[in-house]
């Protein structure tokens, strides 16, 4: 079918918006997986639909978060002239937080936490306790971006390095947010929680151009640990300096500068 | 050039593009009179030697006149703290896969516009429940097209090193080329798509009277297209009292109607009501969709159904089902 023909059949189908065509896929626990508590990627939530692919994350072994795999749906699709297929990702040793795709780039952007996968929910005590760092007392590590293909998980071509470390620690093991928009990344390091009932939780914002390495930062508004700190990092073409604080405070001094 | 050492940024912010960021501040506290619920912070973003964000405008949300307190001492609140929540929904942006030397395998062929993107924003007022012991959010939900934006502060003619910067615009500007929805219909928070159009899902669980429902209604905001439709709406009857048959488009003209924050049906708050959020009527199609999905699935939900939508698909998600239509 032509090109024209394939943009006049998608315009009927945005005006009419019936329903053409009709499937059910199985992800995730559906598909072989087990769901984990306490951590958002393996847990009842709604495979995430983006660009036309669906994605959905499950735990290998019933009985531990890691290892992880990743089911992918490319949906039919008349922009692509495709019929839908399915896969299946695999990482065996990966502490995957957070993650997006961005289909049109084969791009995959997986959040990593260099620490240990751990429960922080403890049902042997009475009462039983939920620890909000995830550390179990131990001390954090770091949080790196890693950028993969989505088709065959491999290193990202495109990408100007498979990695990156901004040096992020946080207070906790939990990871946050990170979402694609062709060619940068954007990321929102959690503040720890602030005690204001009322006040908009804020975050460190990241932005970052995975295709040519350009990097922008801005890390204040932190309330963090004293005994917490942020190390330099020099990208491949921007050098990122910040300067935590030394003390519980509403608003850090860190700053991004070349 | 914005230096960032003081800045901070809430959670809730949204990136159209590699160029634009729209930070919402929620600047409206319990001991304030007469000032905007909250403003956009309109931030490009400069790539080039030192990335850098340069905040170029301010858009001012409705005046309110006042948010009364909650009842002394309920969660520790005072009157400095922030009694409206302004927040934009993730996942709006926009880039062109056809113009990006990164984009790999087959081309696409269709594209949206980057135009007719639309931002979502929710307003909530956390702790003014009902009465004295409910403490339900109010959610009001805001759809701006990306248009609004870049034609309210010329994005295209601007000039980082103007003096001027950031301008400030008020609501009055800008405003009425969005529009207000309340939520008493749920809409998805999940939402992913890149075009013109949101998803609103109203269920219904079953009653004695009657069975479960789905009502899904899709809204599009593409001018072009409500245009059409208001022309083919105008050709078939001029009898407004008709009521529109499911799976047909129906236009809405640029005033309030019943999912307006000034409808009867929507309990009546001061800061809605007379803020000028009811100033936001610009016009758009709907439809009812029909399909025998969604009436089977119905009976099954057990709290909301997920939808989601790119520009080919939509996606229900809920507690028993997944499935595809498009």
């Amino acid at each position: 079918m032509g090109k024209y023909k394939h943009l006049h059949l998608h315009q009927t189908r945005q005006k009419s918006h019936t329903t053409s065509s009709m499937e059910t896929f199985k992800l995730g626990v559906l598909n072989g997986g087990f769901q984990y508590r306490f951590h958002s990627l393996t847990d009842n939530h709604a495979p995430k639909l983006k660009g036309g692919t669906l994605t959905k994350w499950s735990s290998i072994n019933p009985n531990s978060y890691l290892p992880l795999q990743l089911d992918v749906v490319q949906l039919a699709s008349l922009n692509l002239g495709a019929e839908s297929k399915q896969w299946k990702l695999a990482y065996e040793d990966m502490n995957i937080k957070d993650y997006d795709v961005e289909p049109a780039c084969d791009l995959l952007v997986l959040l990593e936490y260099l620490g240990p996968a751990l429960d922080p929910f403890n049902p042997n005590v009475f009462p039983p306790t939920f620890d909000v760092t995830g550390l179990d007392g131990g001390t954090p590590k770091a949080f790196v971006f890693h950028f993969r293909t989505l088709s065959t998980n491999e290193s990202h071509p495109s990408a100007v390095k498979p990695l990156l470390d901004c040096g992020i620690i946080t207070g906790n093991a939990f990871g946050f947010w990170v979402t694609c928009l062709g060619d940068i990344i954007v990321s929102r390091p959690k503040c720890t929680p602030s005690r204001d009932p009322s006040s908009d939780s804020c975050s460190g914002l990241i932005m970052y151009n995975w295709t040519t390495g350009a990097l922008l930062v801005s890390l204040s508004g932190w309330v963090k640990p004293h005994w917490l700190e942020l190390i330099t990092h020099t990208g491949s073409k921007r050098r990122v300096v910040y300067k935590p604080s030394q003390s519980f405070i509403s608003s850090s001094t860190g700053h991004a500068s070349v | 050039m914005q230096d960032l050492r003081d800045a901070t940024f809430p959670k809730f912010l949204a990136v159209l593009s590699n160029q634009v960021v729209i930070v919402p501040r929620s600047t409206f506290t319990y001991n304030s009179r007469n000032s905007p619920m909250g403003v956009l912070e309109i931030h490009m973003i400069d790539w080039s030697d030192s990335p850098s964000l340069s905040l170029v405008a301010i858009m001012e949300l409705p005046i309110v006149a006042s948010v009364p307190i909650p009842p002394p001492g309920l969660h520790g609140l005072s009157e400095e703290h922030t009694a409206i929540f302004c927040r934009c929904f993730p996942g709006s942006g926009f880039f062109s896969s056809r113009e990006a030397p990164y984009a790999l395998g087959s081309p696409r062929i269709f594209e949206p516009s980057e135009s007719n993107q639309l931002m979502r924003m929710q307003f909530s007022l956390p702790y003014l429940g009902l009465n004295q012991d409910t403490r339900s959010r109010l959610a009001s939900l805001l759809y701006i097209p990306f248009r609004v934006i870049y034609e309210t502060v010329a994005l295209d003619r601007l000039q980082l090193s103007d003096a001027s910067l950031p301008r400030r615009v008020p609501w009055e500007e800008w405003g009425p080329n969005t529009r207000w929805i309340h939520s008493k219909l749920w809409d998805n928070a999940l939402l992913q798509s890149r075009g013109s159009r949101s998803m609103l899902t109203r269920h219904y669980p079953p009653q004695a009277e009657a069975p479960a429902r789905l009502d899904l209604f899709v809204v599009d905001f593409n001018p072009a297209f409500v245009k059409a439709v208001e022309n083919q709406q105008s050709r078939r009857t001029s009898n407004k009292d008709i009521v529109p048959e499911p799976g047909t488009w129906v236009y809405q003209p640029p005033e309030t109607n019943e999912i307006s924050p000034t409808a009867s049906n929507v309990y009546q708050h001061v800061w809605l009501g007379e803020c000028g959020a009811d100033k936001a009527v610009a016009p758009y199609a709907w439809l009812q969709v029909k399909s025998e999905y969604v009436d089977k699935i119905a009976a099954h939900i057990q709290e909301g159904a997920t939808v989601m939508m790119d520009n080919e698909h939509s996606k229900f998600a809920c507690s028993i089902d997944i499935g595809i239509y498009n």
